[in-house]
């Protein structure tokens, strides 16, 4: 199994018993990527280091229930997902939709009003970054754990779905990404058309 | 299947560009999507956005250490008691604590017992005829064979394994605090709402549902 030579292991098998100096390294190992993974989803610094702490607190408690099934880190991104899926729906959602539409119609006036080329490159990373945030959230996380390094099994033991969903969340969120920036989807381009 | 016959293979290879562009593949893999990719004009491209995409992502990620008080208070919290959770004042189990003290003085004079028995009996078999739902009890799964009473709109769906249709549930109730969850004898469920319900939130629910990680397509179905 993907445990098998884990350097995480060995704290967790410590914070199952207990053992707070492991709990201490943990902590301080994973909190980066959970924040990180917390606030692509969130995009709020309190709301993120709250739930970070939540997430690790769930590990000091969970942690005799680890089965070796994935890494220790994807098992604690798992959680991370849980808890910021819920928080998502909870509360970030709708108005932060509503900013982003308006931030993106906005950048469409000002496409359209400047000459053709200019600040393409810089307006590329905007559109892209907005063009996530309009995803669906079990797509734009499949696309964002890519994003942050994580092989398509670790996305799908976080997700808890089987790996083929994991490719056709993400297949339809590269589609939906290159829609939302207006490009010509190659694989149509190319008389292509199946999706799984 | 060779390098070779696996690079030749645009579709599967066009499904596992975004791991080829993280890295995460075997080397084998890495080694089949360079000799697809440098004979394809359509995943190169591909390549391309997903590398934009990535930088996008990673641009974002901001180097945090948590700030020095934020491990202790979090050891503090480790260290604490289990919270004797302060249970919030409740209507019914003051009435419950009452009958119980009334019940208490009656077992010791017998014949006051005696004389209250049947009118309790009789008090029972009627209350069972009529709906004794406690209003404001959360429901969590209903079996097929217990579906709530009253005008309700259902939509059903199916999930994959491993998804909790109490979190769910839970996840549900801002959008519909009336939310309750079934579950069919055909193991899929059925998330009821009542039938007042505004068309603009089942709406928000059924797209709620459809985003959450592991639900099927969702149907409404009517009563
Ligand atoms: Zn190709």
């Amino acid at each position: 199994m993907e445990g098998h030579g884990d350097p995480d292991l060995a704290l967790l098998e410590r914070i199952a018993r207990k053992d707070k100096a492991a709990f201490k390294a943990l902590y301080r190992q994973l909190y980066q990527p959970i924040y990180q993974y917390l606030f692509r989803m969130l995009q709020r610094r309190e709301v993120c280091e709250e739930l970070v702490d939540d997430v690790l607190l769930t590990v000091w408690q969970k942690a005799g229930d680890f089965r070796g099934r994935s890494k220790v880190r994807t098992w604690v991104i798992g959680i991370a997902y849980r808890k910021g899926l819920k928080r998502y729906y909870r509360e970030a959602r709708g108005p932060q939709m509503d900013e982003l539409e308006q931030h993106a119609l906005r950048l469409r006036d000002e496409e359209d009003a400047g000459p053709e080329g200019r600040f393409q490159q810089q307006q590329l990373g905007v559109q892209l970054q907005t063009g996530l945030m309009s995803l669906s959230a079990n797509h734009r996380s499949v696309m964002e754990l890519t994003m942050l390094g994580y092989s398509c099994n670790e996305i799908a033991s976080i997700v808890d779905c089987p790996v083929n969903t994991v490719k056709t969340r993400m297949f339809h969120a590269r589609r939906q990404l290159r829609e939302y920036l207006g490009q010509l989807d190659p694989r149509a381009a190319a008389g292509r058309g199946e999706e799984q | 299947m060779s390098i070779q016959q696996t690079a030749s293979n645009h579709e599967q290879q066009f499904l596992n560009l975004p791991w080829y562009v993280n890295g995460t593949l075997s080397a084998e893999q890495m080694e089949a999507m360079r000799l697809h990719i440098d004979g394809c004009d359509i995943c190169r491209q591909e390549v391309e956005l997903l590398r934009s995409a990535q930088s996008v992502v990673q641009d974002d990620l901001a180097a945090v250490v948590p700030d020095a008080g934020r491990l202790d208070r979090l050891m503090e919290k480790i260290d604490a008691p289990p919270r004797q959770t302060a249970r919030p004042v409740n209507p019914v189990r003051g009435i419950l604590h009452e009958t119980r003290r009334v019940f208490s003085a009656l077992f010791e004079n017998r014949w006051a017992w005696a004389a209250v028995a049947p009118i309790l009996l009789v008090a029972v078999i009627f209350m069972r005829g009529g709906d004794v739902a406690a209003p404001g009890i959360d429901y969590k799964t209903l079996s097929s064979g217990e579906r709530p009473t009253g005008s309700v709109l259902r939509l059903r769906f199916e999930t994959e394994a491993g998804v909790d249709a109490v979190e769910l549930l839970h996840a549900v109730r801002p959008l519909s605090s009336a939310a309750r969850l079934e579950t069919g004898a055909d193991g899929g469920y059925v998330m009821a709402l009542p039938s007042d319900t505004a068309p603009d939130r089942v709406l928000a629910v059924m797209q709620f549902l459809e985003e959450y990680p592991g639900v099927g397509s969702v149907r409404r179905t009517s009563e």
